[in-house]
């Protein structure tokens, strides 16, 4: 019997905690290491949208112009493949899309229900220029 | 005081016990998410292994006895002798799957007459689709299966992928099977059996299936069944 003990360890009624056996202590070391595993899983489960998050920070802007396959102007639709950036040329094919997230992007050039992808590089706080941008004039799709 | 500490050790006991089954099966259920497995596909094959008798991984089956479950967006589509069958027109016609890894199977579809027809899948947005389509296509060249991208209604100019078809092919009035396997970022399609094209590409992650006509074409399709990929 351990001499340190208080008056309260010996108060009428109490039961004293039992000393853990090597049973609980396996036990114990158990649900710390399967708590230690699931809080990793939990990491690797949400860490592809927090690292999503980050990337989206941080935009630019892209200007251009919408051709027909003469060079004339055209007016179309201007589309950031899987953001919410959607535009409207002006009446000479004009366009600028501000707060495109940085990184590589697709840039749809949509006209007559078709569209062309054109790739793009967006860096933080700059303007890319893709010059003039052709679009299909015609309802049957490149074969 | 012996039989109270005993007692006591008891509780406790039990009480580790549980929460080591329960971290363990959270353990199990966050593994399997992060491989992308469905747990209530792995708990249907253990009830089925314990005599239980259901269909695991079904998502959607259909044999057109009626247009509850979709959503007729443009163009013609009727019921004829049990089939649905659209065109002729730019037509299409959704139904949503919850789901984004799956089997699309179509046992009868038929092309009739003119350029085509195509099978839509993991789209969203239907009035202004996004999306894919394999697409069933005499038209396209000298004839050849080809999957696209959608993009907000827009089809996308080039397809993703091409392939095509066996010399003297039978393209009309002639019963196809068409499978269509969509599976993480790639796509393949089969028609009878045979793969002929596989497409991959990542920008949709989910979303429903349906059916396009175009120009001239009619076309018919009946029992289809759509199941997860485990």
């Amino acid at each position: 019997m351990s001499s340190n003990k208080s008056f309260k360890d010996f108060a009428p009624g109490a039961i004293p905690t039992p000393p853990p056996s090597p049973t609980q202590k396996r036990m114990r070391m158990a649900i710390i290491a399967l708590s230690a595993l699931v809080a990793f899983l939990l990491v690797v489960k949400v860490l592809p949208s927090i690292t999503d998050g980050f990337s989206a920070i941080g935009s630019g802007v892209i200007v251009g112009q919408v051709v027909d396959g003469y060079g004339r102007p055209l007016s179309a639709e201007l589309i950031v493949e899987r953001t919410d950036i959607i535009v409207q040329t002006d009446t000479d094919g004009r366009f600028e899309l501000r707060g495109v997230p940085r990184g590589a992007q697709i840039l749809l050039v949509a006209n007559d229900g078709i569209g062309v992808e054109y790739p793009v590089n967006i860096r933080f706080g700059q303007t890319v220029d893709v010059g003039a941008v052709q679009a299909e004039v015609t309802a049957i799709p490149a074969q | 005081m012996q039989r109270t500490l005993r007692r006591k050790q008891l509780g406790q006991s039990i009480a580790e016990i549980g929460a080591i089954i329960g971290l363990g099966a959270l353990a199990v259920m966050l593994v399997l998410s992060n491989v992308g497995t469905s747990t209530s596909n792995d708990l249907c094959r253990v009830t089925n292994a314990m005599g239980a008798n259901e269909t695991c991984g079904s998502l959607f089956s259909e044999n057109f006895n009626s247009l509850d479950a979709w959503q007729h967006v443009r163009g013609r589509w009727d019921l004829k002798n049990g089939q649905l069958c659209g065109g002729p027109g730019e037509g299409r016609i959704f139904t949503s799957i919850d789901g984004n890894n799956y089997r699309v199977k179509i046992d009868k579809s038929m092309l009739h007459r003119g350029n085509g027809y195509g099978v839509f899948f993991r789209t969203q947005n239907v009035e202004k689709v996004s999306g894919y389509s394999f697409q069933y296509d005499p038209g396209y060249g000298a004839g050849e299966f080809v999957i696209r991208k959608w993009v907000n209604g827009y089809e996308i100019s080039r397809p993703i992928a091409r392939g095509r078809a066996p010399a003297n092919y039978d393209w009309y009035d002639t019963n196809r099977t068409i499978e269509l396997d969509v599976n993480g970022d790639t796509f393949t399609a089969y028609v009878d059996g045979e793969p002929v094209v596989t497409a991959t590409d990542s920008t949709y992650p989910e979303g429903g299936i349906g059916f396009r006509t175009w120009s001239n074409t009619r076309a018919c399709f009946d029992d289809i069944t759509v199941e997860a990929i485990p």
